[in-house]
């Protein structure tokens, strides 16, 4: 179980300052050449996340995170976007799958093999998204709902990948259709085995 | 000398302008804030994906600089440049009646990033304050005003279909968009289970055809890309960028300056002319001051009502024609995000769309019209969608990688959700006024901004909740989140009513000519010379105040009575 609020957020930052003061780690040179020239994180907590997005957004049939260089968007984002307090909530999420990780196989998340990081992130998923309480729902147009889980942190790490992975040219390309001058309105269109669904921008 | 000032270049005043350019007078449009260019200063070419932080405004500075513009649906990354800093431009408000000021100061104003829905007021709608005793009567009626709609509607080019409802008057429509297939079942189910209710295409400012007229000024077709608060490239929907600027400059009569925001208005007090305005560069602090025989006042409800009290003098202490003190008094909006979501699942399952349809459905009022309002006067309309559940699969939903990809590829129900627009009543305590000690930069006191629903607005919102819920759950939905309350006043972005047309120079500000009772030379068309609100969306009814009194200013300097 998680408990995010227990955690001291000095803590929390001990134990980054930890990772990131850890050996080069095998992802790292991958890490490297996807970033720009000043990343935000230090290349052993990018190679985590590398490996946290692979795992949550992996190739399959159709590209994965890594394709659609989520983990290099991501760390201009923490860098460029978030704010302290996010950056804390992402980096404590990314933390507590290192821990747990440790915890079942003795290794650095990152050092796993795409199968033993499946193993370890599934059940955390699941606890990190168990609900602690019932939804409420914004007021304000286009009436967004918050749902407390477990690890809000994990919540929104997950929510950014999944984002940043289907707002791309790899993912659109394969998954979710994005047009961006559609031209014509069609009200009315029959749905084949070969459908995809469109992504959505803007309001509608 | 100029022949006509223009002050304010949104909405209104673009439409002003080019009405008076286009009557022979040279026009001198002013603009508080900076010169933005058609086209040039869109971001509307990008993809999600070029934008910068997937389209967020950086966490930090939105809770710095835009506390209260961040609220606005429409403010993000690619249309930042369009709203005001909060920070820059403070105002005040009290936090137990709190009013929310969305604001875009450049050349077009908020005509840039608006909602584009365009209705016209009906006869009831001009009559409403004489029937029930609310505010003043309307000095015009609806056919003073029809044959300006139409002028409106055809330069600015508005989709729609004809419905024949006297509640909500058709107009000169482009061809309007189509329902889908399950709003199709929608407004059958609503028509059928509640007769007289209407389920009908929003009517928008979007060129569903674009005319030779509109091709003349650079416009073209609407491609549906449904990102039109970022500026449209395509000049597909009207703003001033795109639309009355373009016709006003094609004149040659037009001079614009930008980064000059109006501190007064100068009257010479022997004849109540306005004589100049007194003008401050945003930049330089450098003050200047131009003259003209004519002024339009077209600097949004709170910007005119602003500069009016801002014009105080020896002979006008309380501000300048403000002898009924009824400027800054009667601020209306329209209550807002009143809104009701249902999935439907009966709808069809092999139906689908294409294309980002930019504007939605409408339910035009039909309380205290067709169906009693019970121990409420006015009504309301609902504005929504039915669009098709799918595309980005929730992150909050346990599972990874094929499981989350699964879901995305799913098509899911057909959702509907209907937000209802409803009628504020003008409250003459519902008002701003000048803070005696905090000044602005430019030395111009800051506002306070005091808002408040009353009675009659509570007992509708909660009218608004049920009669949507019922349409939805009568249409075989289930509503899966319904909001409480209306948003804050001011988040309907429908602001007006601060200096009020009226007959009575006692009770009102401005006559039915728009011309101010105590200044012959000096017109208001901007939201601030509402008398009621109705509940449409009011952008129309200023562009059409405009042209009328931009006819009667020119007319009647013509005949040498300005």
């Amino acid at each position: 179980m998680f408990h995010t609020d227990a955690i001291d957020r000095r803590d929390a930052m001990a134990r980054i300052a930890l990772l990131l003061g850890a050996t080069a780690l095998p992802a790292e040179a991958f890490a490297k050449s996807l970033r720009g020239n000043e990343p935000f994180l230090a290349a052993g907590q990018f190679a985590l996340l590398s490996a946290v997005a692979d795992t949550v957004m992996p190739a399959t049939d159709t590209p994965g995170a890594l394709a659609a260089k989520v983990p290099a968007r991501l760390d201009v984002m923490l860098g460029a976007w978030a704010a302290p307090a996010t950056r804390d909530a992402i980096g404590g999420a990314l933390v507590r799958i290192e821990d747990a990780a440790k915890a079942k196989t003795g290794k650095s998340f990152a050092k796993l093999n795409a199968k033993q990081r499946e193993a370890v992130l599934r059940p955390h998923d699941a606890a990190a998204l168990a609900k602690t309480g019932k939804p409420t729902t914004s007021g304000k147009f286009p009436f967004g709902s918050y749902i407390p889980v477990a690890d809000p942190g994990y919540l929104r790490l997950k929510t950014l990948i999944v984002d940043l992975y289907y707002y791309s040219p790899e993912a659109t390309a394969t998954e979710l259709v994005y047009e961006h001058v559609p031209g014509k309105f069609e009200p009315s269109i029959k749905l084949t085995p070969k459908s995809r669904p469109y992504l959505g921008v803007g309001p509608f | 000398m100029f022949d006509a000032i223009v002050i304010g270049s949104g909405m209104s005043g673009g439409i002003s302008a080019k009405e008076l350019c286009e009557r022979g007078l040279k026009v001198l449009l002013i603009e508080r804030g900076k010169k933005v260019e058609h086209v040039t200063d869109y971001n509307d070419t990008q993809s999600p994906w070029d934008l910068p932080n997937n389209n967020a405004v950086p966490e930090e500075e939105l809770a710095r600089d835009y506390p209260v513009q961040g609220q606005c649906y429409a403010m993000n990354a690619a249309t930042k440049q369009f709203w005001v800093k909060d920070s820059e431009h403070p105002y005040i408000t009290p936090e137990e009646r709190p009013f929310t000021w969305i604001r875009g100061y450049h050349l077009g104003g908020r005509s840039i990033m608006w909602g584009r829905q365009s209705y016209r007021l009906s006869p009831m709608d001009f009559e409403a304050n004489a029937k029930d005793g609310h505010g003043v009567d309307w000095p015009i009626r609806y056919d003073d005003l029809a044959p300006w709609y139409s002028h409106i509607e055809k330069f600015i080019g508005v989709a729609g279909t004809k419905e024949n409802l006297p509640q909500l008057p058709d107009g000169e429509f482009l061809p309007g968009w189509e329902l889908n297939d399950a709003e199709k079942l929608f407004k059958a189910s609503v028509e059928q289970n509640f007769p007289g209710r209407k389920v009908i295409i929003g009517r928008n400012a979007n060129l569903s055809q674009a005319q030779p007229h509109h091709e003349e000024l650079g416009r073209t077709s609407c491609q549906n890309r449904s990102i039109c608060e970022r500026g449209c490239s395509f000049g597909a929907n009207h703003s001033s960028l795109s639309s009355s600027l373009p016709a006003a400059e094609r004149t040659g009569n037009l001079t614009t300056v930008t980064d000059a925001i109006v501190h007064s208005l100068v009257q010479d007090p022997k004849t109540g002319r306005i004589t100049s305005v007194r003008v401050i560069d945003a930049k330089t602090m450098e003050g200047k001051t131009y003259e003209a025989k004519v002024f339009f006042l077209n600097a949004s409800t709170i910007g005119t009502a602003q500069i009016l009290l801002n014009s105080k003098s020896e002979a006008n202490p309380r501000g300048l024609c403000n002898k009924s003190d009824q400027v800054g008094r009667n601020i209306m909006d329209h209550m807002y995000a009143l809104s009701t979501v249902g999935i439907m699942p009966d709808y069809p399952k092999d139906s689908y769309y294409r294309g980002r349809r930019p504007t939605g459905i409408y339910i035009p009022r039909y309380r205290n019209v067709t169906e009693d309002g019970g121990d409420y006067v006015r009504g309301y309309g609902y504005q929504g969608a039915v669009v098709r559940r799918g595309g980005m699969p929730d992150a909050g939903t346990p599972g990874l990688g094929q499981d989350i990809k699964n879901r995305g590829r799913e098509f899911g129900p057909w959702t509907a959700f209907i937000s209802g627009f409803g009628e504020m009543l003008p409250n003459p305590e519902n008002r701003m006024t000048q803070d005696e000690v905090r000044k602005d930069k430019w030395g111009i006191p800051l506002l306070n901004i005091s808002v408040g629903f009353s009675e009659n607005e509570r007992k509708m919102a909660k009218q608004i909740l049920a009669d949507g819920r019922a349409m939805i759950e009568g249409a075989g939905g289930t509503v899966v989140s319904q909001s409480t309350q209306p948003g804050p006043p001011g988040l309907g972005i429908h602001e007006m009513g601060t200096a009020r047309m009226g007959r009575d120079p006692m009770t009102s500000v401005f006559n039915g000519f728009n011309q101010a009772h105590e200044a012959p030379n000096l017109f208001c068309t901007d939201g601030a010379v509402m008398t009621s609100s109705g509940c449409q969306n009011p952008s129309l009814t200023y562009m059409a105040m405009s042209a009328r009194a931009a006819h009667h200013a020119a007319e009647w300097m013509k005949e040498g009575k300005l």
